[in-house]
């Protein structure tokens, strides 16, 4: 083929120029597919760096908490005989040995301020952790007034941070809730921006240990011991020493506990990752579509490039330099703007990892781009992919052809029937991968189904179309009005891109539906569980357990003023702690079995009678496992699970698996006087109480606090109190889920907007045609409208039969891979008419530009003009 | 291991006086703010009336009992236990070492159930003077009692710090300590009793009286038993000084800090003597020293009788202070002149990142004249205030 010589450059800048006409002659399609891909690519890169973020706070603060000690030893929940550092002194010759105690607390004017409090041997503590104190006026404290201060058993020392934010002076006395009762500390200095001044974000406070000892009233007791030694063979011979002889404590490196941490968090945090690149598929229809139309658009133009002597190759080269400078100025936006959502994102998962996983707060900082790198790339893929088949298909327009008036071209250039064989198939891929098993703990063959479940759908969406004009057409002919019948009559006419935009908004659709459905379905189940789970009237807690990790607890004198309360039936005590097990942790729930438990305290899934099961249980070393637990590692009614105690392992037989809401991890049920005898623990961490008929739970509540013991503070929520702070905990859990969904929908109705406007533009002359005989230009305002509430219609019709579909695989596949909670069926219709409804209306807004784009098309008269 | 900072310093064999750390504090990083002030205390606090009121000050006419006084006195302020000697193994090779041990009281009206209330702090150094390898290294450690952590017993010799301690064995001291390079495991015996410094064991520093500490030494401890360099264990033996030192008083106002020596001769006398060193540079007429007989028998001797003359100087390259190392020491009414020089002229301790406290102490030789007779020794010197003049804490 004759080329123009020195033609090097000439295509180059002929590139440039039709890049330039093209963005001038179509700016609204340009920017919504710039936004389409921002939008996609900018929530991932939001969740991601959200992710990284939160992981990467509690990296740093484990690593500033720890300092340079690299061995720790702790007791199981509860702390240890101080007398133990004696025991250990031997282990010197390996390295320092330090002493620990911790505490957590709350000023009382605002409990919700948690601090953690480091109980530290101040004299050599600075050995390990880098701790920086100010005094007034934030100098340095000089080391005889640290001295001075350190005999005083109310010193504290508060972050920088924190101690700013509430307008602490230092030397100021401030009442704080400590466990049950308030006590008075005093503000001895600060500590400085570094160290474990920056750690918990703010939230570490530090004390001496003698102080520590008294104010959480743990005289003679330690709750950690940390060792700093250099020699890592040293260091691996003392931890295994000291597991072999103390077998109920917990030796580990400091930094263990963030690889559990991030083992806890990993299917949260790949949920929440699966959930983003949805965003992204929708933004990849959305250019695929958007590049379409713009290849229908210059048949003219490209046939004249062919005929003055463009290759195929050039062709093809132009339309994919240009798709690609596209998707990279979207890709560039979007990576930015998610650097900015992700502090919002952050704020919200950060609320939720506190509420469900640690009772830490997290430091809002966001890491690097880099942490989102992989998946950016990813993102960057999937959209350039999509950029790729239109490109090709200007390989097939006809040089000769194409300068003709009517030519088409068929971007869709497979037949539906292929589409159809292969979206079915994609379906059986999806049935097949539900049900695959968990790998590492991840459902990643439920991600793949819900994959190929949303491929699939998108790729029988043509047939689809096809099939509900072939079984509805004479009905529509007959009842419809011209224009809505025409309209239909439009889609079909050009399925290449009217059922891509359908596909991107029947995927959408099911997103939300099935979200909606899983978390609805969801919540309702946690209404019931706690229905009929939660049957006392009062529940007490320590005025400190705001975080709710049931760490704090009450002292035996408030338990006495308790069961003293006229009208108090029964009182049920719980201890709740976190145990090591098989290589992770799990939560122990102890109560009372011993008859005095309400019938109904807990669901037995295995359908037997609770209030029989328990009783058979107490004073049995017995337990009962959660379902999460159960399902997550095997365990069966029957077996035995062996957990460390202070005096050795004990083994404790399975009797039952009950339902359990409140965490993912896994929690083993027993009774309480099995627990204190076997863990040497009765430490109490709440109560729960029933009343006796005539008294409300108004008047025994003030009661109670007439009665508590000076200076004594307590939580004290009724039933109704409890069940609506933990839905309301549960609701933030998952405000994230409908923010990802808006920003789905917002990107698949950008996508209606394009391709109506596209097909308006396409069929240019067919309204002229239409005005000219007569249409009014309401009537093609009205054409217009039905086109788009024809896509709305029917995306939202699939859209909810797929959620449907991907409801059950998310609540019965995913779900039960991630976390392993048995989730009861229950569709949110009234929501779900609700945002149907409105996804209906965005999808008729979007018909209003294109409605106005044809009436202002010019007349016939003009035309001929022309 | 690191159980405690530690310090090495070389000095090489060309003569060329250099210092290089070998071992330097692994994390320099942190300032041990607490432990800070512990060694300004050793020197100062000592001085300071801070908390002095609630402390008995030491007297003149105290009603000495041994072996009760070789416990602790918590009625007082301050106390020490010092220990320091020549050391020698089966090859020859001599070895300097200091194991002291201090307790400062804090705050005794403290009330806290907690056994961690810092009422007392234990601290302690231990260094060793490898004579032959030119090396000087040190090791300390600073606790409160704690459980187990450190203490000393009252009405009998018990002090521990930590794995670090020493302790009244049958007719003799044990002494025990273990650094990561160096570890001794002495037993020391006098075969003279205890002597009583200063008049009757009544020690004055200042212009003041209450500028003073009770005081008595075990000048001739013969020592035996195991020294550790590395992994490998010597037998040693040698001569060893003890010193007890208890008191609440102030500091003079007017004084910079100290030299002290405690001198072992070749007869088997002994000779210490303490000099307070004044801000215009002249001694505290307070200074005296004592003389000890082979039988035992203690002498005071009075400032008037101590002439003394700085025969060389050491500039430490790491705190800039000058230390006279090189000594000559006349004593007239004892026909004592002795030409007394560090054995090793690095024997500083620099514990500013942690104690806070920068001093000399270390071995030295001896050479003299004693009534005209050629006389040898060795003994340990005591340089302190020399980094910097002590400001005193305002409380």
């Amino acid at each position: 083929m004759a080329s123009i010589p020195s033609a090097n450059n000439a295509p180059r800048a002929l590139f440039w120029r039709l890049f330039f006409r093209h963005i001038q002659e179509e700016p609204a399609r340009f920017v919504l597919t710039l936004l389409g891909i921002a939008l996609g690519i900018a929530l991932m890169v939001a969740i991601r760096l959200a992710n990284g973020a939160a992981m990467v706070s509690f990296h740093d603060s484990v690593d500033l908490m720890a300092g340079r000690a690299n061995l720790s030893m702790s007791a199981v929940g509860a702390p240890f005989s101080e007398n133990l550092l004696k025991d250990l002194s031997e282990t010197r010759k390996q390295g320092e040995m330090l002493p620990m105690v911790e505490g957590k607390m709350a000023p009382q004017d605002s409990p919700k301020a948690f601090l953690t409090v480091l109980g530290v041997d101040l004299l050599k503590d600075n050995q390990a952790r880098d701790i920086q104190v100010l005094g007034i006026q934030g100098k340095p404290l000089t080391s005889n007034e640290m001295l001075q201060l350190l005999p005083r058993p109310d010193a504290l020392f508060l972050s920088k941070k924190y101690a700013d934010s509430k307008g602490y002076k230092v030397g100021q006395t401030i009442p704080f809730l400590v466990n049950d009762h308030v006590q008075n500390l005093n503000l001895a200095g600060v500590l400085d921006n570094k160290g474990v001044g920056e750690a918990l974000d703010g939230t570490l406070a530090v004390m001496d240990i003698a102080a520590a000892q008294k104010t959480f009233n743990k005289i003679g007791q330690l709750d950690c011991l940390e060792w700093i030694i250099d020699s890592p063979a040293d260091r691996e011979t003392l931890q295994a020493q000291l597991q072999k002889l103390y077998p109920g404590y917990r030796v580990e490196r400091p930094s263990r506990r963030s690889e559990q941490i991030e083992k806890m968090l990993s299917a949260f945090r790949a949920n929440l990752l699966a959930l983003s690149l949805v965003s992204i598929l929708v933004g990849a229809f959305l250019v695929y579509n958007s590049m379409s139309i713009a290849v229908v658009r210059r048949v003219e133009e490209i046939g004249i490039l062919r005929t003055l002597g463009l290759t195929q190759k050039e062709v093809v080269r132009f339309m994919m330099a240009e798709s690609f400078l596209l998707a990279l100025a979207g890709v560039v936006l979007g990576v930015f703007l998610g650097k900015v959502m992700a502090y919002d994102v952050l704020k919200v998962i950060g609320q939720t990892i506190h509420n469900l996983y640690l009772p830490v707060p997290l430091e809002q900082r966001i890491p690097s781009l880099a942490h989102a790198g992989l998946w950016i790339l990813l993102g960057v893929l999937l959209i350039l992919a999509a950029t790729i088949p239109p490109a090709l298909s200007t390989a097939h327009i006809e040089p000769g052809l194409a300068v003709r008036k009517g030519y088409t071209v068929v971007v869709f250039d497979r037949k539906i029937s292929q589409f159809t064989l292969t979206g079915f198939l994609a379906w059986v891929l999806a049935a097949i991968f539900s049900t695959l098993p968990a790998v590492a703990g991840l459902p990643l063959f439920g991600f793949a189904s819900a994959f190929f479940l949303l491929i699939g759908l998108v790729l029988l969406a043509p047939f689809s179309l096809l099939r509900i004009y072939g079984l509805f057409r004479v009905l529509l002919k007959n009842l419809l009005p011209s224009e809505g019948y025409l309209a239909f009559r439009n889609l079909l006419s050009d399925l290449s891109r009217s059922s891509v935009s359908l596909g991107a908004l029947v995927m959408a659709v099911a997103l939300l539906v099935s979200v909606a459905v899983m978390v609805g379905s969801f919540r309702q189940t946690v209404v019931t569980w706690l229905d009929q789970t939660l049957r006392a009237d009062l529940y007490i807690r320590p005025a400190t357990d705001l975080d709710g990790a049931m760490s704090s607890r009450l002292d035996p004198q408030t338990l006495k003023a308790f069961s003293q309360i006229p009208g108090v039936k029964a009182m049920e005590k719980l201890r709740t702690l976190t145990m090591p097990w098989n290589g992770t942790d799990l939560s122990i729930v102890a109560i009372d079995m011993n008859g005095t438990s309400i019938p109904g305290r807990v669901l037995l899934k295995s359908g037997a009678d609770p209030s029989i099961t328990l009783a058979s249980m107490a004073g049995q070393p017995m337990v009962l496992a959660s379902e999460p637990l159960a399902l997550k590692h095997g365990v069966k009614p029957g077996n035995w699970i062996v957990l460390s105690s202070p005096s050795g392992p004990v083994s404790l037989r399975v009797k039952d698996i009950y339902y359990d809401y409140s965490n993912d991890r896994g929690t083993l049920m027993m009774d309480r006087a099995v627990y204190a005898s076997l863990f040497k623990d009765d430490a109490i961490n709440g109560t729960a109480l029933y009343l006796q008929p005539g008294f409300t739970a108004d008047a025994v509540t003030q009661d109670i606090l007439k009665r508590l013991p000076e200076g004594t503070k307590v939580l004290i929520q009724s039933n109704g109190g409890l069940k609506s702070g933990a839905l309301k905990v549960f609701d933030q859990t998952f405000a994230i889920t409908y923010g990802m969904e808006a920003i789905a929908l917002l990107v698949a109705v950008l996508g209606i907007l394009t391709t109506l406007t596209s097909l308006i533009l396409e069929r240019r002359q067919e309204i002229i045609l239409l005005r000219y005989i007569g249409a009014e230009r309401a009537k093609v305002t009205r054409m217009i409208l039905w086109e788009a509430g024809w896509i709305g219609l029917l995306g939202n019709l699939m859209g909810l039969a797929a959620g449907m579909v991907l409801a059950l695989l998310l609540i019965n596949v995913i779900n039960v891979q991630s976390f392993g909670w048995t989730i009861q069926w229950h569709a949110p219709w009234g929501f779900l008419a609700w945002a149907l409804g409105l996804v209906f209306l965005a999808t008729l807004a979007a018909g209003f530009y294109p409605a106005q784009v044809a009436n202002n098309l010019p007349t016939m008269r003009e035309v001929t003009q022309e | 291991m690191r159980n405690d900072q530690r310090h090495l310093k070389h000095q090489d064999t060309k003569g060329t006086k250099k210092t290089g750390h070998l071992f330097i504090i692994q994390n320099s990083k942190s300032l041990f703010i607490f432990l800070s002030v512990l060694g300004v205390l050793v020197v100062t606090a000592v001085f300071s009336s801070a908390w002095a009121d609630d402390y008995t000050i030491a007297k003149p006419n105290y009603k000495w009992a041994f072996p009760t006084d070789h416990g602790s006195h918590p009625n007082y302020k301050t106390e020490w236990w010092y220990y320091v000697g020549h050391l020698k193994d089966p090859k020859g090779k001599r070895y300097g070492f200091e194991l002291s041990f201090f307790r400062v009281g804090l705050n005794r009206k403290t009330e806290n159930p907690s056994s961690f209330t810092p009422r007392d702090l234990y601290f302690s150094h231990f260094a060793v003077s490898d004579l032959s390898a030119k090396k000087f290294w040190y090791a300390e450690k600073m606790n409160r009692t704690g459980p187990g952590l450190a203490g000393a017993s009252e009405g009998r010799m018990n002090i521990w710090n930590e794995n670090w301690q020493a302790w009244r064995e049958g007719p003799g001291h044990h002494l025990k300590a273990d650094g990561d390079i160096y570890g001794l495991d002495l037993i020391v015996q006098s075969p003279i009793p205890a002597t009583l410094e200063g008049q009757h064991g009544y020690s004055r520093k200042g212009s003041d009286p209450k500028n003073a500490s009770l005081y008595y030494s075990f000048p001739w401890f013969i020592a035996n038993g195991k020294l550790r360099v590395g992994s490998d264990v010597k037998y040693v033996s040698g001569k060893t000084w003890m010193d007890h030192e208890f008191f609440s008083g102030d500091m003079d106002p007017n004084e910079l800090g100290w030299n002290w020596f405690g001198l072992q001769l070749s007869d088997d006398t002994e000779l210490m003597i303490y000099l307070m060193r004044q801000k215009d540079g002249s001694f505290h007429p307070a200074s005296s020293g004592t003389f000890i007989n082979k039988a035992g028998k203690a002498t005071h001797i009075y400032l008037a009788d101590i002439h003394t003359k700085v025969l060389e100087t050491w500039k430490s390259p790491k705190t800039g202070a000058t230390y006279p190392i090189h000594w000559e020491i006349v004593v007239p009414s004892q026909r004592l002149k002795l030409d007394v020089k560090a054995s090793l002229d690095d024997q500083e301790l620099d514990t500013t990142k942690s104690t806070q406290v920068v001093y000399w102490e270390g071995a030295v030789d001896i050479t003299g004249t004693k009534a005209g007779k050629d006389i040898t020794g060795e003994g340990y010197m005591e340089l302190t205030g020399y980094d910097k003049a002590f400001s005193l804490p305002k409380n």
